[in-house]
């Protein structure tokens, strides 16, 4: 094999990953093809890296959960049944990573903190004046404390609908709740928050 | 503030929390991770491997050392012209008369499991050979002389001891 053969054969692995169905490429990892994991990690990170934000609310360490979660997913897809699909399988590892974090007492004091100086994060471009978007941009923060101060279950099933990676079915599965009480959850949480922010 | 509004608050408020994307460096440092994790995947692997080859090796060994050849019958009484003539047969070896032996074939012949087999005794096909015998000389006691203890008597001094005197309570200061 000469080196130009030998440079272009990871990205054709990549390549021919980047064609392969979820399972399929369970199986390529399960057969010790460790490439076409990368093109797993590639597909599915954004929604283990949302879920664990839903429940950390903290991006650095979200995506700390996440590389964690991902990596623990490699370590277990033997594991990988194939009853759910490989992302509400990956996101249900990070959303239990997640949860096991904000246990954490150092989790708890940081939340505190940054709690006090909430971080708009998205702006509202349609706005038009400044004047306006100011008042936007308050009533946006107003709804995000108000968010935060919703109870736990609450919260998780308002955030993760928010994600809008998974369905509800398998959001229900990844919370391990029927997907009747995930309906209800999400529908309490948007009815005390509508009644605060009146 | 309408329903509505407060809805599209509610789900901009909510987006704005999660719907962000994990930097670009995830994939790479997971990655990295799931290679560095790879070998020490794999050795139990090797390590059940090894195992499972140490142990055959083993077997096989012990199956080497304790391999019996197989039991050959012994030829069936012919009479064919190549057997027909009797082996040389050795002239029986005088062996000596002694009491211990005589107590060993006393022995071989009372155990009843021996009893029961009186053909195996006499089979001229079978040899016992017995070491000689051993004379051990009788022991002697030869008496040992102890010496007589001396006890010397220590001297011991006698010990006067005035009659004590009580002083009367009146006498006292107090």
């Amino acid at each position: 094999m000469t080196l130009r053969q030998a440079q272009g054969q990871p990205e054709r692995d990549q390549h021919e990953c980047r064609r392969l169905t979820d399972g399929e490429l369970v199986e390529r990892v399960r057969a010790g093809h460790t490439a076409a994991f990368g093109e797993l990690v590639e597909r599915h990170r954004g929604a283990v890296y949302r879920a664990a934000l839903a429940a950390l609310r903290d991006p650095a360490e979200a995506e700390d959960v996440t590389q964690d979660a991902l990596v623990l997913a490699f370590r277990k897809i033997g594991q990988f049944r194939g009853e759910a699909s490989v992302r509400t399988w990956m996101v249900t590892i990070g959303w239990r990573l997640a949860l096991s974090r904000r246990r954490n007492p150092v989790h708890r004091l940081r939340q505190m903190i940054s709690s006090e100086s909430p971080d708009a994060g998205t702006s509202s471009a349609s706005t038009p004046s400044i004047e306006s978007r100011m008042i936007d941009r308050e009533r946006l923060l107003r709804a995000r404390r108000e968010i935060g101060k919703l109870s736990a279950k609450l919260r998780d099933a308002l955030l993760l609908a928010a994600a809008g990676d998974l369905t509800q079915e398998e959001i229900a599965a990844a919370l391990q709740i029927p997907a009747a009480t995930f309906r209800w959850r999400v529908m309490e949480a948007r009815r005390r928050l509508k009644e605060r922010l009146e | 503030m309408e329903n509505q509004d407060l809805d599209q608050l509610i789900d901009e408020a909510a987006r704005g929390i999660v719907q962000r994307e994990p930097s670009r460096a995830l994939t790479a440092a997971v990655m990295e991770r799931v290679r560095r994790d790879e070998p020490s995947r794999r050795r139990p692997l090797l390590w059940g491997g090894a195992l499972a080859a140490s142990a055959a090796a083993a077997w096989m060994v012990v199956s080497a050392i304790h391999h019996t050849p197989p039991i050959v019958p012994p030829p069936p009484e012919s009479t064919s012209f190549m057997q027909a003539e009797p082996a040389p047969q050795h002239p029986a070896q005088p062996e000596p008369a002694t009491s211990q032996n005589f107590v060993f074939e006393r022995k071989l012949q009372d155990r009843p499991g021996n009893a029961a087999r009186p053909a195996q005794a006499t089979d001229p096909d079978m040899e016992i050979v017995l070491a000689d015998s051993i004379t051990i000389d009788p022991i002697e006691p030869t008496p040992i002389e102890i010496p007589q203890i001396e006890t010397a008597r220590a001297p011991v001094d006698e010990i006067h001891i005035d009659p004590l005197e009580i002083e009367p309570l009146s006498a006292s200061d107090d």
